[in-house]
């Protein structure tokens, strides 16, 4: 009980005093919001783009691509292909009876980017008439849908703030046409509103091609996957693989993901020691700072875990200062930003998302640095020989 | 040089605080080190490109086809000299993760329009006879243990044989070096014979992704460039006509924005360091205020003594930039491997350079407030100790 109330007396007598060494302090707190900042910054892409991916998916609905092709924008389905998927069992049914199958186009095309004009891959894709039934979640905030056989678009939420000239009434060029945009949609904050949709046939015809690209089938539930893909593997007439709609998602966001979280422990754990070193020089010299005071409190009765006490408190208190304001910095320049990724096949805008677990994540990193940065200065601060310090004065 | 030991003496006052202020700063060098390195490889490969070869593809996208009738068009705009024609496989080899393109091209005019493509005459001739045969960089060779006479299957993303197979068989009938400079980017590609990719696929007989274009003098590059394009302006396929420097930029930046990302994080890095490092500076020449009195009071011109501060400073800042950057060469060829997919390059030259220079800087900005105190300091205040 007396240690207690002890290293709460001494505690509060020392973070009084932090003001009058205020520049080294702030050593601490400025090396752990650097860690905090770039760590939540760099995670924070990754799970943007983990959610933008993972937000198209669900899981009563398949994706057919043709064999091996892993890719949409890669694979090919032809109209024979599609009459034979659409009588595979497991598919919901539409109200007019007919099977829920989006058989789509997917291509890219270059387009100028809005923010430098610079040429960047856009990803259009070309929509048959029961695509809508499909996917109920992209829906038109503004303007209305195309209309089949003429060249008109309906551009996404990203690929509208991602791309020059496609907003209501601009015209895209590609394919040697001119593409009126006629509405803009949401599709949950998904991979889908970096796209641009448009009639299947139309696109098809304008770019020369004969072939679909994949099929996305609506099923009956989740559980009718199984009697479906085994229906397609075994239908000799396809070369086809079958993917639920989150297994195909997390496929694509994986690599790079996983490279995003590789960098953000990595680059974070390398700063994380450089932090290391410089919250224990400031805590060393804090200690030898205090070194009269702690002598004399010391003399007068004191224990030395209060002393280790106060030390190591001074030290998680500057280190949470410091990981609240890198959260914060994280969050405030780039939470809800967007940045672009992708290749050849399509550009997605993903939005970081900096959220409280990762918030936390970076708090837990720098409680672990102030812990240690503090522990070896307090431990000296504790064996100090009371005699010699007094001597300084 | 007579000041050296006093210098040495000033850094190792409080060892522990030195030992901790350098190891801090060579984190930040690390880091910095492999970062930028990772940018000046990229920019390595972009100087190895030719300005006198074009590539022609497809204006809506790089993977669109254009047909192969273009060629005879192509070779006729005054200053061209050559012409190939290219068509990409993408795929992989045993496993989707070890992720490759191969291109499929005409061999006599490959020959003759890349002569950095460095192949024994004899594999050449094989490459000639072989129609599945297959040329492979020394990287790639390397990355999968390949060799010569070994037959492998890729697996192919966008083209299926007539059979609706996805899979493609080769003979490895030569391994090329790349270029005089060992170029890494190049030495990581697969070449094989357009008859072959041709005569099987089952779609897109006749059309190819890419035209390879080489021309006779540079300086025409952009002129001739525009001739192409317009040949082909308001058909079904018209084209981009780019050289080769540009087309590894536009590559590039399709990745995203990988520079400014890497900036930004050099940029937190150095900020949190500057930060770290000025403020060591600042309380050690604040402890020795009464000692600088007396190197005053024995004759030490302000001056000196402002440069003494600004040098210690420049010590600390250059050893810890010397240790960081031998970590990050040492780890540097790995990490790049890692990121790329691709066999490792050494840290270049210019990173070590900008490395010191950014020390230099480093020591000059945080020793600036504490040296112009230290060269302020009048004897009598400084040896009151205030």
């Amino acid at each position: 009980m007396r240690a207690i109330r002890q290293a709460l007396a001494i505690t509060t007598i020392n973070l009084q005093s932090i003001p009058q060494r205020i520049g080294t302090s702030l050593v601490i707190c400025v090396g752990i919001a650097g860690v905090v900042a770039v760590f939540t910054t760099v995670l924070a892409m990754a799970n943007g783009l983990k959610s933008t991916l993972a937000n198209a998916a669900r899981d009563d609905r398949a994706i057919v691509l043709r064999s091996g092709s892993l890719a949409e924008a890669l694979s090919t389905v032809s109209r024979e292909d599609l009459i034979a998927i659409e009588s595979a069992p497991g598919i919901r049914r539409t109200v007019e009876g007919k099977p829920a199958v989006s058989a789509e186009v997917l291509l890219s095309v270059n387009l100028p980017r809005r923010s430098d004009g610079q040429l960047s891959a856009l990803s259009v894709r070309g929509l048959t008439a029961l695509a809508t039934d499909v996917r109920p979640e992209i829906q038109l905030t503004e303007g209305r849908m195309f209309a089949a056989g003429i060249h008109e678009i309906v551009v996404g939420k990203s690929a509208n703030e991602q791309f020059a000239h496609l907003n209501i009434g601009d015209a895209a060029k590609f394919h040697s046409s001119d593409w009126k945009v006629v509405g803009r949609f949401a599709s949950n904050g998904d991979v889908h509103e970096s796209e641009v949709l448009t009639d299947a046939t139309t696109l098809m015809s304008a770019a020369q091609r004969t072939v679909f690209s994949t099929a996305t089938v609506a099923l009956d539930s989740p559980a009718a996957f199984d009697a479906f893909k085994e229906a397609l593997l075994h239908d000799p007439t396809l070369k086809v693989d079958v993917q639920r709609e989150t297994d195909y998602y997390a496929a694509q966001s994986k690599q790079v993901a996983a490279l995003l979280e590789v960098v953000a422990t990595t680059v974070g754990a390398i700063m994380a020691i450089g932090a290391l070193f410089g919250a224990l020089n400031t805590m060393y010299s804090a200690v030898s700072t205090r070194a009269v005071e702690i002598a004399t409190l010391r003399a007068i009765g004191f224990g030395a875990l209060p002393v280790v006490v106060s030390v190591l408190a001074e030290a998680l208190l500057l280190a949470l200062v410091g990981a609240a304001t890198g959260g914060a910095i994280a969050w405030l320049l780039f939470n809800g930003n967007a940045f672009s990724t992708g290749g050849a096949l399509g550009q997605v805008a993903v939005r970081l998302h900096v959220g409280l677990p990762l918030i936390a994540g970076g708090m837990l990193w720098a409680v672990t640095i102030g812990l240690i940065g503090g522990l070896f200065p307090a431990i000296r601060a504790a064996r100090m020989s009371i005699s010699d310090a007094l001597r300084v004065v | 040089m007579k000041y050296l030991p006093l210098l040495w003496a000033g850094l190792w006052r409080k060892p522990i605080r030195t030992v901790l202020t350098v190891l801090s700063i060579a984190v930040a060098f690390l880091l910095f080190g492999v970062l930028n390195g990772v940018i000046s490889a990229f920019d390595n490969a972009l100087s190895t490109m030719s300005e006198t070869r074009l590539r022609v593809m497809n204006r809506a996208n790089i993977l669109e086809m254009m047909p192969i009738s273009y060629e005879s068009q192509i070779a006729r705009v005054p200053g061209v000299r050559n012409v190939s024609h290219l068509a990409i496989l993408i795929g992989y080899y045993q496993d989707p993760k070890n992720g490759l393109s191969a291109a499929a091209l005409a061999i006599e005019p490959f020959v003759a329009m890349f002569p950095e493509i460095k192949v024994p005459a004899d594999q050449l001739d094989a490459f000639r006879r072989t129609q599945t045969g297959a040329l492979v960089g020394v990287d790639l060779a390397k990355r999968f243990n390949w060799h010569i006479g070994d037959r492998i299957t890729l697996h192919s993303m966008n083209w299926i044989q007539e059979d609706g197979s996805p899979e493609w068989t080769f003979d490895i009938v030569g391994v090329y070096n790349a270029g005089p400079d060992d170029d890494h980017a190049l030495a990581n590609e697969l070449y094989f014979n357009y008859e072959y990719l041709d005569a099987a696929r089952a779609t897109g007989k006749g059309t190819v992704h890419q035209y390879a274009v080489s021309i006779d003098e540079a300086s025409r590059a952009s002129e001739i460039a525009l001739a192409i394009d317009r040949l082909f302006a308001n058909s079904s396929a018209e084209t981009t006509t780019l050289n080769e420097r540009e087309y590894v930029v536009a590559q590039i930046r399709q990745i995203g924005d990988v520079r400014m990302f890497v900036n930004s994080i050099i940029g937190a890095v150095l900020f949190t360091l500057l930060f770290l490092a000025g403020n060591t500076m600042s309380q050690s020449v604040r402890d020795r205020i009464p000692e600088l009195g007396v190197l005053k009071t024995v004759g030490f011109s302000d001056t000196a003594l402002l440069l003494l501060v600004v040098a210690e400073a420049a010590v600390l800042c250059l050893i810890a930039a010397a240790i960081g950057l031998t970590i990050a060469a040492a780890v540097f060829p790995g990490v790049f491997g890692a990121l790329n997919f691709t066999s490792p390059v050494p840290l270049s030259p210019r990173v070590w350079v900008t490395g010191f220079c950014i020390a230099l800087l480093l020591a000059a900005l945080s020793a600036a407030i504490p040296a112009s105190r230290a060269r302020r300091l009048t004897i009598v205040e400084a040896l009151s100790g205030r």
